[in-house]
């Protein structure tokens, strides 16, 4: 059938020229002073030193625990969706964001994030995070990302969090650490909220060419 | 810990604006804040800091702060996370102004 109201459907409007594929872009990966770069075999020690340092140890994964060179790298991809090193604009490692128990048929996935001692408190990993939430909101159709952490982390971060998560769970008196119980608190972004709430956030960490003019824009097909 | 001296805004931190680097094009200049523009985003944190109290930034924060300086147009704050005032924000951010005049332009950027 191809009489008028059929063709007049088929014209492309401005939504479809916004949605040509020469107009899409490549997920972000480089955010303000930071990139996000895939993990290889050669990062393996870093990765197992960052796992089990003083000052991430036991706040990481393995909580303390010092598992096998061996174990480690045979159970660092499992369950993950997609993880990054993130380095500095030198390709300094700073830490490690990833992405795990992915249920794409219901939408969510689980985000963690750890950084290197020094660069604690810097805000560089957090930048890092937060390229790397607009990374998975592009090549996932996640409705929301679960941030699952013991309290003691979670107050890590300050009180900024509450404005980009909503508290989804708390399993009170959930695990030991020091001298006490602590609850396990499941925080959530949500992807519309991000958008709206996160958006000044996600200009800063992109280095939006309006703030830093000395970053140009790059897209897919620029050859990059 | 990083305090600052002093209290009550003033008219010496009024400076519109600063030269934007040592050979750069003099036209060039990035706004600087008023003390009294700076207080007032910094009112968009939670919790809202008390004129010249003990605000604590966590790291998250300290990326909001600098977002919302950056949003306006201004130079650059970037802090680490810990317990600061106001005040000594605010001459972070002066102070950050004057490190960007004198930073050499990056190679390879846009002129």
């Amino acid at each position: 059938m191809t009489d008028a109201s059929t063709l007049a459907m088929r014209r492309p409007t401005a939504s479809h020229a916004e949605r040509s594929p020469m107009r899409v872009q490549a997920p972000p990966m480089e955010g303000r002073g930071v990139q996000l770069r895939r993990v290889t075999p050669g990062d393996y020690e870093f990765l197992y030193w960052l796992a089990t340092a003083r000052e991430t140890g036991f706040r990481w994964r393995y909580r303390g625990m010092t598992p096998s060179p061996e174990e480690f790298t045979r159970t660092l991809w499992d369950g993950i969706f997609a993880q990054f090193i993130v380095a500095g604009g030198d390709g300094t490692p700073i830490g490690l964001v990833m992405a795990y128990g992915a249920h794409p048929r219901d939408g969510y996935v689980y985000l963690g994030a750890v950084a290197v001692p020094d660069e604690i408190g810097t805000g560089r990993l957090v930048v890092g995070t937060i390229v790397f939430i607009e990374y998975l909101f592009a090549v996932g159709s996640f409705r929301k990302i679960y941030l699952e952490a013991p309290e003691f982390n979670i107050s890590q971060f300050g009180h900024g969090l509450h404005r980009y998560c909503s508290e989804e769970a708390r399993l009170h008196d959930h695990e030991w650490y020091g001298d006490r119980w602590w609850d396990l608190v499941t925080l959530a972004i949500y992807r519309e909220r991000w958008r709206t709430d996160g958006a000044r956030l996600v200009r800063y960490a992109l280095g939006d060419p309006a703030v830093d003019p000395q970053r140009p824009r790059r897209e897919a097909g620029d050859g990059g | 810990m990083d305090e600052g001296a002093g209290s009550g805004s003033g008219p010496a931190y009024a400076v519109r604006s600063a030269p934007t680097g040592v050979g750069n094009r003099s036209s060039e200049r990035l706004p600087v804040l008023t003390f009294a523009r700076f207080e007032h985003i910094l009112r968009c944190l939670d919790p809202v800091p008390a004129e010249d109290a003990h605000l604590v930034l966590g790291p998250v924060q300290v990326v909001e702060l600098a977002a919302l300086v950056a949003d306006l147009g201004a130079a650059p704050l970037e802090v680490p996370a810990g317990c600061y005032t106001v005040r000594a924000l605010y001459q972070r951010h002066l102070a950050s102004v004057v490190e960007h005049a004198f930073r050499p332009p990056a190679s390879g950027t846009r002129p």
